[in-house]
């Protein structure tokens, strides 16, 4: 045990403000696709907010014992253009309600995944999430969203 | 379980010996401490190793506040897993 090392360390957190930024916990909504878009939704958070329901509690363990900050708990989830393309809804924004409905209950700080990955070209979900976006995040406060669109393996 | 516990503050007397008596209550066992005394400043850390399954951390946590608030030191308990990840490559 070196005493420098540990009081470095102990500075790192105190002084210089070390933390971990995030821990996200990466949820697969495979299971939930569904054609009728409001049975989907209800699996979406019933999914979610099982899953999550502990991770704010851990994180605060973990802070406690390991005395460094965890300032954002986040939940990350497959991209909604792939899970509500099944359903027949003209936008999606509803799910992205879902998703903030869900993070709320588990009290997480972020919910990412409102997304759509075009590198490849459009499918129709695609179209319909990205038409989505700007009433999705002007009805949210947690959801994040994303569009990929270029990749080198694409 | 091992955790590294620091304690910093104004030097008075009895400081090793109320740490290390609260420690023991609490089934901890030191095994290594250094001290030092800096421009009137105690420093002390020591390396703390108990079994989880009598005792949790967050018991050991408040047990130590119990001695930060009556002795008016700042005193940290860490798991010693956070030292090694950031100092050991």
């Amino acid at each position: 045990m070196e005493s420098k090392q540990i009081i470095d360390t102990i500075h790192m957190i105190s002084e210089e403000r070390l933390d971990i930024r995030t821990i996200t916990m990466g949820i697969s909504l495979f299971d939930c696709i569904d054609s009728d878009g409001a049975k989907a939704r209800q699996k979406i958070y019933d999914k979610l907010t099982t899953s999550a329901q502990d991770l704010v509690k851990v994180a605060d363990q973990i802070e406690s014992e390991y005395g460094i900050p965890i300032v954002n708990k986040r939940l990350s989830v497959t991209p909604i253009s792939m899970i509500a393309a099944a359903c027949h809804d003209d936008n999606y924004v509803e799910y992205a309600k879902t998703m903030e409905k869900a993070a709320e209950t588990v009290g997480v700080d972020l919910i990412g995944g409102f997304s759509a990955l075009v590198q490849k070209g459009y499918q129709i979900g695609d179209e319909k999430l990205i038409a989505s976006i700007p009433e999705a995040l002007s009805e949210t406060s947690r959801v994040c969203s994303s569009v990929n669109v270029g990749s080198t393996r694409s | 379980m091992k955790a590294i516990v620091t304690v910093i503050g104004h030097d008075q007397v009895g400081i090793i010996a109320k740490v290390s008596q609260k420690l023991a209550d609490l089934q901890v066992n030191i095994i290594d401490m250094s001290q030092t005394l800096m421009h009137g400043d105690f420093t002390m850390m020591l390396n703390g190793e108990w079994d989880e399954t009598t005792t949790s951390f967050e018991q050991v946590k408040a047990g130590l506040k119990e001695v930060a608030d009556e002795t008016g030191l700042t005193i940290n308990i860490q798991r010693e897993e956070l030292f090694d990840a950031i100092q050991k490559l």
